[in-house]
């Protein structure tokens, strides 16, 4: 009887599990490297992305008679148009109500399904990120298509579309495997945030106890060598670099979110200062006046929140070792620790200015809250703009 | 010389079962109130679940005195055991239903719910008709594996966050965490099958069986480490992030996902947490469905050839409704099993007769 049991449910297994999942192939899906999201003129999105063409030739454009096209005034979605870009890549457009419909909108055109679990970056524009529209679109995004969830978020003023298109393999290797070098490369220079992934710009996004930073990123506009007042290079934004690059697109410094909005701007040198005190910095380079500055992994930083007479005290301290890596040492362990006590002093007023808590001491002042409703009836909000800050740093020359 | 008279060699096989049996229990028990800390205590309490959860242990403790009572006793007991069949019948609906959700969120998204039903319940069911001893010495087997395994992978998961996703303690309040709480005394049901002696004892008379049955401490620091290990799981996932980001999972399967916010969803260490709960799931729904099968003979006697097949048609038919009607039924019914288990635990109390 036992034996007999065994028997059937073991054919039985083998002929009800084999009936398949609902698996997918892969050469029905369209693999998705960068996407871009921009405001179109009546209130919708137009959604950008560059894909795997699953060929080495390049794709040919399309004529415009070929390819539904919006008219003016008209709110219908369009879709489809392909422009040429370097062999085994593809850029794709749509324009729809939202970003959901734009993405649906390039599956229904392509023979292949949109596949966003390959996304490197996610490029939005500034316009964009201005407005509480970000959080869904990131949302959507995540949820419904399944994106890789290590995607970097970047913020540029420029188009959008335009960004990814003039984006392109550089050394020969593959598109994704260059964005994964590159942001790899810009972490340890510290001049981009560290948690710029979708899967953290989302949950800082949503939360009331920190907020979040993309990557800043622009055009390379600059054809020539020109100096800018005395700030270091990494002082300033992208697109304002005084060198050449043979990349189209320069990263640099951090897009700012207060909830689900852009308000402000760091620049390279600034978000190294926002690494440092989030104890982000481990390896990385900081340039303090004519001279560059390896970061040791020695860090220690220390995140503090008091309360003197009801007003709080935000408290960063840093204790750093560095090595002189390249310039000159100009100034004495002393002057660099006081250097970098008030360049972090200027960072959190900056943050508390813009109602940005990069930092996170969100997180210290809800321990106070026994629940949530105590802790949003609190006005932390309020109570971190106008709070006092107190850095101290120790710094120790190698 | 050691002592190797027949006597201490029964003595020490009934213990080795008893050992076995609780430790079976604990991972029922670890299973449960991970499942029910997720489904019911999240939506309900979101960042506090660990703390319901808390609740939960009492009632475990309670639950393994009442059951070493009963399993002490050689008084016929046609009703409790009749009570018992259903509620373990129903646990490993609700350890199967979980394990669904888990598959669809995780590791097979884009299977259908149905295929990924019957594959679960074929495997809980392979289990079980190799036999029951089986099924709890891999849980013996496996016991420091889910343990030792669960804590360091949580740890290696959530490495470099703050604790700031505990706060606020309360979460929503103290009465959405007293509500949670009650809702989570259901988590310590499992403990109950304690109450059945284990099947490979069968052969040996009551007597001796009960002269070497071990006291209670015995079985209840287990059960209760089990229950912890279910509790600091739900601790992990309040960790993980903040408490609007579990305000926004609005699937079961999405809840049980243990990754930091800013973290990696997919990689080694993620693979090896979901294998683990999904095997402590999978062996919970095994166990219990052997534990319906041994309650129901002991009920029924006459049932006893059939009792198995019987349990598995009824457990298929029960997952079947579930896929058809949503999985979100079972969260809605799974407070209640804490009446039957209180039943159940009450007719323990009964007159203890010895042999």
């Amino acid at each position: 009887m036992k034996r007999a049991l065994e028997a059937v449910l073991l054919i039985a297994a083998l002929l009800l599990t084999g009936s398949g999942g609902g698996g997918r192939e892969i050469e029905s899906c369209l693999f998705v490297i960068a996407l871009a999201v921009d405001p179109a003129p009546d209130g919708s999105l137009t959604v950008t992305v560059k894909a795997l063409s699953g060929t080495q030739e390049a794709a040919a454009p399309q004529s415009g008679e070929d390819t539904p096209s919006q008219e003016e005034g008209q709110s219908a979605p369009s879709a489809g148009q392909t422009e040429t870009v370097e062999p085994g890549y593809v850029t794709l457009s749509a324009t729809a109500d939202s970003c959901l419909s734009a993405l649906n909108l390039l599956s229904a055109t392509t023979p292949r399904s949109v596949d966003l679990s390959q996304l490197r970056e996610i490029v939005l524009s500034e316009t964009l990120a201005q407005t509480d529209a970000t959080l869904t679109i990131l949302r959507q995004i995540d949820a419904l298509y399944e994106a890789n969830a290590g995607a970097i978020v970047v913020v540029t003023p420029d188009d959008a579309g335009d960004f990814i298109r003039r984006q392109y393999a550089m050394f020969g290797v593959r598109l994704s495997q260059y964005l994964e070098v590159l942001f790899d490369h810009f972490a340890q220079l510290g001049t981009i945030p560290a948690n710029a992934k979708l899967s953290a710009v989302i949950s800082a996004m949503e939360s009331s106890t920190a907020d979040a930073a993309a990557v800043y990123a622009a055009g390379n506009a600059f054809d020539a060598t020109l100096l800018l007042g005395d700030a270091s290079p990494t002082d300033r934004l992208p697109g304002h670099l005084p060198r050449t690059s043979p990349a189209k697109n320069e990263y640099l410094g951090s897009a700012v979110f207060s909830g689900a909005r852009m308000v402000g701007t760091l620049t390279g040198d600034e978000t190294a200062i926002l690494r440092m005190i989030s104890g982000q910095a481990l390896n990385t380079s900081i340039s303090m006046g004519e001279a560059i500055y390896q970061i040791s992994v020695h860090t220690r930083t220390r995140r503090t929140l008091d309360w003197v007479g009801g007003v709080p005290v935000l408290g960063a301290s840093v204790s750093i070792r560095m090595a002189l890596s390249a310039g000159t040492q100009q100034q004495t362990a002393a002057e660099l620790a006081r250097q970098l006590e008030s360049d972090a002093q200027q960072l959190l007023r900056k943050l508390q200015a813009m109602g940005s808590d990069l930092i996170g001491y969100g997180r210290l002042a809800v321990r106070r809250c026994a629940d949530i409703p105590a802790w949003e009836a609190s006005g932390w909000e309020t109570a971190y703009r106008t709070a006092n800050v107190r850095t101290t740093a120790r710094v120790r020359i190698q | 010389m050691p002592n190797t008279t027949p006597e201490s060699v029964v003595a020490a096989r009934i213990r080795a079962a008893y050992r076995v049996r609780a430790c079976a229990a604990a991972v029922c028990t670890g299973a449960a109130v991970f499942a029910l800390g997720t489904g019911v205590g999240m939506a309900i309490c979101l960042n506090a679940a660990w703390l319901a959860a808390a609740a939960a242990l009492p009632a475990c403790a309670l639950l393994t005195l009442l059951a070493h009572r009963a399993l002490t006793s050689s008084r016929p007991a046609r009703l409790r055991n009749a009570l018992l069949a259903a509620l373990m019948l129903l646990l490993a609906v609700f350890a199967l239903a979980a394990l669904v959700s888990l598959a669809k969120q995780t590791m097979l998204p884009h299977a259908t719910i149905s295929y990924i039903a019957r594959t679960s319940f074929l495997m809980a069911a392979l289990c079980c008709a190799f036999g029951g001893a089986g099924v709890s010495r891999l849980m013996f087997a496996l016991r420091f594996v889910l343990v030792l395994g669960l804590a360091a992978l949580c740890a290696l998961s959530l490495r470099g966050e703050s604790a700031s996703g505990l706060f606020p303690l309360l979460g929503p309040g103290a009465r959405q965490v007293a509500l949670a709480a009650l809702c989570m005394l259901a988590g310590a049901a499992p403990v109950l099958l304690l109450a059945l002696p284990p099947a490979e004892l069968a052969e040996i008379d009551e007597a001796t069986r009960l002269g070497a049955t071990p006291g209670p401490g015995f079985f209840l620091w287990r059960v209760l480490l089990g229950g912890a290990i279910g509790v600091l799981l739900l601790a992990a996932l309040s960790l993980g992030g903040p408490y609007e980001r579990i305000a926004q999972e609005t699937s079961w399967g999405q809840r049980m996902l243990l990754a930091r916010a800013s973290g990696p969803r997919a990689g080694g260490t993620q693979t090896a947490l979901l294998i683990l709960q999904a095997a402590a799931l999978l062996l919970c729904a095994a166990q219990t469905m052997l534990a319906g099968a041994q309650a129901l003979s002991a009920a029924l006697p006459r049932l006893q050839p059939f009792a198995l097949p019987v349990v598995l048609a009824l457990c298929a038919g029960l997952l079947t409704a579930l896929v058809y009607t949503g999985l979100e039924t079972t969260l809605r019914a799974a407070p209640l099993l804490s009446l039957p288990a209180a039943a159940a635990g009450a007719l323990c109390l009964g007159r203890r007769e010895s042999p």
